[in-house]
């Protein structure tokens, strides 16, 4: 009989590991935050007519976030937020910011988002003179995911209305089992240099997209931390009843 | 002097012409090239941009089991040397009587029998050397492959849970008592193996050789495309038209297909958002030595995790172009029933998934069998110095067994179907390539290399007899069985395995109700009639290659063929640029006249052998791929052989002249041994213990269900009315492979 109830035990110790393996031992917090922080940088202007005269030439920073269809979404369920931060991205000479966006589930839900802003640098000559312009955009991207399951992305086009520049870059995270952070950075920069006949203008833009998610739901088969001591609770009267009943042969 | 000349002109002229009697033979596949598709990885803005991301991204696809809705992966119909070795719940009623299940001749029969080699084969006679006598045993069912409960597609997780959300109920066809078993494809799995030397690929060549980007359908197909970014606030829908890519174009049907991987409804953007956020082989363990793999695997030494250590997503933006998948807004792709919009990398992830699967399974060649390695003698035939036995005795009679066995596939006219390299007249684009000279090129054995030109495949231009040249018709005229000439698609023939009404094969149509095959196409460009032809290239058929000619500029007298009082034009002419370069016999460059054709459309001239056809398999590792032919009728090499040996199973006005050629010869047991030990000549050890690139991740098959054909247990996780699935885990095995090799079908011998 003694070694029928050892065996007992060890059935019900396994069962419990088991049981408790596939509950997240540690809380379902996950995040994730994309950022893109630009700085437009005036290297050099030059007045093709009448050096050390700016007359006539305006410049400005602004920002905008897209809310259109095309642009903008956001889906959350259980415990799933976003939020986002839009930058004061204003001045004329060196005009920065940062604009970022942030999911989170502390314990249960989910969310997607989509966010869209618009860098831009404005330029324009309603003087007599032309100027040469010399402008730099730096940038860098950042994108992070925490716990399990988030994925986030960061998009960048940059041009500018008078086609002499363009480009892309991209960053991403995305966590899953066994790899519960990540993050990448990414930087880089481009001159655009041009021409400002008078009445003319040109355009700096720098567009930048998120794209992100997040699932706390898909680790947690129990939802509510309740239930699964509840759960084990009871697992743990059962294992003890059926040893009572084998300890003299007999099933209940 | 001059006597001894024209004596030597003279045999060397017999010679020549013995040797394009025989036709081609057959040739190492060492460096053979594989088919090239421009605008892929070269040029100026290339589609894949990182080869290797491209070739993980599709070995992880093509393993991965969370592709399917219910668990059922590429690999899960092709993980035994390509094809499927299963044998429980294999079994598709056929498309006769009323799509019910025969018995089969064990007895046993229907959905989840265990099939045994008394099941074997699915068409006999009392004699099987003779087609004329008793048919003791006949079935239209066919052993194909089993794949998914199907069900309506509702919605997936982007994260987590390997089963999409469905309705599913057991299906009124594949249950027992009323428990759903998984359904089973109406034809047997080929092997993927070398798969990328065909011009097309399925049985019946719906896989196109175009890849659209979207569907199998290549031009065919008016809404395919993909979506391209033009600039930060614009993506619009372009026409792709990748060509010798038939593997993808065959990659982009199984899985939205509800037979084989799919639920009902689901779309390919529905499969990317399930798969993009993942990591790659989420539930199956990853060796870390695997040849591709290894270094994104999560494993370390004999300890094997699943998972890779990155994102489909991250592979498909290290690997492809940004034009395809940077656009950050949404809009144009649409939208799922429930969840947010799509975005640009959802909706072109069929061109990901095939462009991928394509590139991995460019890998797949077998060219290291005996045959191969072997030199070859001055008729290119092997000398199988490279075989060993286990005595000198033994190696002396099996080299002689094996010498006996390709001449009898040779003078079988086995080598006029399974021609070239990859031993069938489908390679079209690669065993035209072979035939093009290209001074410096050469491929084949080591010691004895092959160059490239019209000899590549035998002497004195052997090739042509198959209908074989550097200029890749698709479309040729050959004779049927009352060697009556037919157009017909060059790699796709009736030789009777079943009955023509059982399975129009490439004499089917599309899903846009256009013929599958070349040779209709072909005859409305003769009719012109623009609008009938769907595919490229059906305008520049070279007339003067066909096998048997269609025109014949002289002054004749034949029936069946066009003559000058038919009213002829050269070939080409209708382009503007004739065809009638290199032509063995010039006189036949010649097609009818649009009218001339109109006039004979009913005639025995323009008769066509499409019903029935099917894809001319390679014979590569066909000791490892059974069970045989479409219908997977047939489980070993004797009964195939037998099967060729009686010219048939069931004669048609469509089924193929060489049917009637077979030696009857064929039929003693030393022929039968020494043509088999041919064929087993043909196994690449690498497939026969998964080696590199042969290795793979773990892969949990359904190997049916539990339960027999009688009775089953019900109470699947995915619903209640389904029977539970019986698995069979495929283990991991890295670049070195497994010691266990891989068994023929039912483990039978050859």
């Amino acid at each position: 009989m003694k070694p029928y109830c050892n065996q007992h035990h060890l059935s019900g110790f396994v069962l419990l590991a088991s049981v408790m393996a596939v509950v997240p031992t540690a809380s379902a917090d996950v995040s994730y935050t994309s950022s893109a922080t630009l700085l437009y940088t005036i290297n050099s202007i030059t007045n093709l007519d009448n050096p050390n005269d700016l007359s006539g030439l305006s410049m400005s920073g602004s920002f905008l976030e897209l809310t259109g269809a095309n642009d903008f979404y956001a889906a959350t369920s259980g415990d799933g937020s976003y939020q986002t931060n839009t930058p004061n991205f204003s001045g004329a000479l060196s005009p920065s910011g940062t604009f970022s966006v942030n999911g989170h589930s502390a314990l249960y839900g989910s969310v997607n988002t989509l966010h869209t802003g618009v860098f831009s640098m404005d330029f324009s000559n309603t003087g007599t003179n032309s100027y040469t312009v010399d402008v730099k955009l730096d940038y860098w991207l950042n994108a992070v995911t925490n716990g399990i399951y988030a994925n986030s992305a960061i998009f960048l086009d940059f041009w500018d209305t008078n086609n002499n520049v363009s480009g892309v870059d991209y960053a991403a995270a995305g966590t899953y089992l066994d790899h519960a952070y990540d993050s990448q950075s990414v930087s880089g920069f481009a001159d655009l240099v041009f021409t400002l006949a008078p009445g003319a203008s040109n355009r700096f833009i720098a567009k930048v997209g998120s794209q992100s998610g997040l699932d706390s739901s898909s680790t947690a088969p129990v939802p509510m931390p309740s239930a699964f001591w509840l759960f084990a609770a009871g697992l743990l009267g059962m294992i003890s009843v059926k040893k009572m009943g084998s300890i003299d042969g007999r099933v209940l | 002097m001059r006597i001894i000349q024209i004596f030597l002109l003279t045999a060397g002229l017999l010679a020549a012409r013995a040797a394009l009697a025989i036709g081609p033979v057959p040739v190492s596949l060492r460096n053979v090239p594989v088919p090239p598709v421009p605008g892929l990885l070269d040029g100026v803005n290339p589609i894949v941009v990182n080869k290797n991301a491209a070739i993980a991204l599709g070995k992880a696809l093509f393993w991965d089991q969370n592709v399917g809705s219910d668990g059922q992966a590429c690999a899960s119909c092709h993980f035994h040397a390509g094809a499927d070795g299963r044998i429980k719940n294999q079994v598709n009623p056929g498309h006769n009587n009323g799509h019910t299940f025969d018995g089969l001749a064990s007895g046993g029969a229907g959905p989840n029998h265990t099939l045994s080699l008394d099941d074997f084969p699915l068409h006999q006679f009392s004699n099987p050397a003779d087609n004329t006598s008793q048919v003791i045993f006949s079935s239209d069912d066919v052993v194909g492959s089993a794949g998914s409960f199907g069900g309506q597609y509702k919605t997936t997780s982007q994260f987590s849970g390997a089963n999409d959300q469905c309705l599913r109920s057991a299906d009124p066809l594949f249950n027992v008592n009323r428990i759903g078993v998984r359904q089973v494809t109406s034809r047997n799995a080929p092997t993927v193996i070398n798969a990328v030397f065909n011009h097309r690929n399925f049985w019946d060549g719906r896989a196109n050789n175009v890849f659209n980007g979207s569907s199998p359908w290549g031009e065919r197909d008016p809404n395919a495309g993909v979506w391209v970014k033009i600039n930060a606030l614009s993506v619009v829908k372009q026409k792709l038209h990748l060509i010798n890519s038939s593997l993808a174009s065959q990659a982009v049907a199984p899985p939205v297909n509800d037979v084989e991987m799919a639920c009902q409804g689901r779309g390919w953007p529905d499969i990317g958002r399930k798969l993009l956020l993942r990591q790659p082989l989420q539930n199956q363990s990853v060796h870390p030595q695997d040849s591709v793999l290894g270094t994104l695997s999560l494993s370390n030494g004999t300890s094997l995790k699943p998972g890779l250590k990155t994102t489909y997503k991250s592979l498909i933006t290290q690997a492809f172009n940004p034009q395809y998948w940077a656009y950050s807004g949404v809009g144009p792709f649409g939208a799922p029933v429930s969840g947010v919009p799509y975005n640009q990398m959802e909706a072109n992830f069929a061109m990901f998934f095939g462009i991928a699967i394509q590139l991995y399974e460019s890998t797949l060649v077998s060219d290291q069998a005996p045959f191969d390695l072997s030199p070859i003698d001055a008729s290119m035939k092997p000398t199988w110095r490279n075989v060993v036995a286990d005595t000198a005795a033994n190696t002396t009679t099996l080299v002689a067994s094996l010498k006996n066995g390709v001449e009898l596939f040779i003078h079988n006219h086995c080598n006029l179907c399974h021609a070239g390299p990859s031993l069938s007249l489908a390679a079209v684009a690669t065993n035209a390539a072979l035939l093009k000279p290209m001074p410096g090129a050469s491929f084949g054995p080591p010691d004895t290399p092959i160059a490239f030109g019209p000899n590549a495949l035998g002497p004195f231009n052997a090739a042509s007899k198959g209908g074989l040249t550097q200029y890749g018709n698709t479309v040729t005229r050959d004779t049927n069985i009352q060697q009556l000439p037919k157009l017909m698609d060059l790699g796709f023939t009736n030789i009777g395995a079943v009955a023509v009404e059982d399975d129009p094969g490439l004499g089917g149509v599309d899903d846009f109700g256009n013929p599958l095959s070349f040779t209709e196409q072909y005859v409305g460009y003769l009719l012109g009639n623009a609008a009938g032809i769907v595919d490229p290239g059906l305008d520049n058929i070279r007339a003067c290659d066909f096998i048997s000619p269609l025109a014949y500029n002289l002054q004749i007298n034949l029936s069946n063929y066009f003559l000058p009082s038919d009213d002829l034009i050269a070939d080409g002419s209708r382009e503007g640029v004739l065809r009638n370069q290199n032509c063995l016999n010039p006189v036949t460059a010649f097609i009818p006249a649009p009218t001339a054709a109109q006039a004979n459309s009913a005639g025995s001239k323009m008769a066509v052998a499409t019903q029935g056809a099917f894809k001319v398999p390679t014979l590569r590792n066909v000791e490892l791929t059974g069970p045989y032919m479409h219908n997977g009728g047939m489980a070993t090499l004797r009964q195939v052989l037998e099967f060729y040996g009686r010219h048939g199973n069931f004669s048609s006005d469509t089924q193929h002249f060489h049917l009637a050629s077979f030696s009857t010869l064929l039929n003693s047991e030393q022929n039968i041994t020494d043509l088999t030990n041919f064929l087993l000549s043909l196994t690449d050890e690498r497939v026969r213990y998964q080696r590199a690139p042969f290795d793979h991740p773990q892969l949990t098959v359904m190997h049916g269900q539990v339960g027999n054909e009688l009775q089953l247990t019900a109470g699947n996780p995915l619903n209640a009315s389904l029977a539970q699935d019986q698995p069979l885990v495929i283990p991991a095995v890295g670049a070195g492979g497994s010691d266990a090799p891989t068994s023929a079908f039912l483990s039978a011998s050859p």
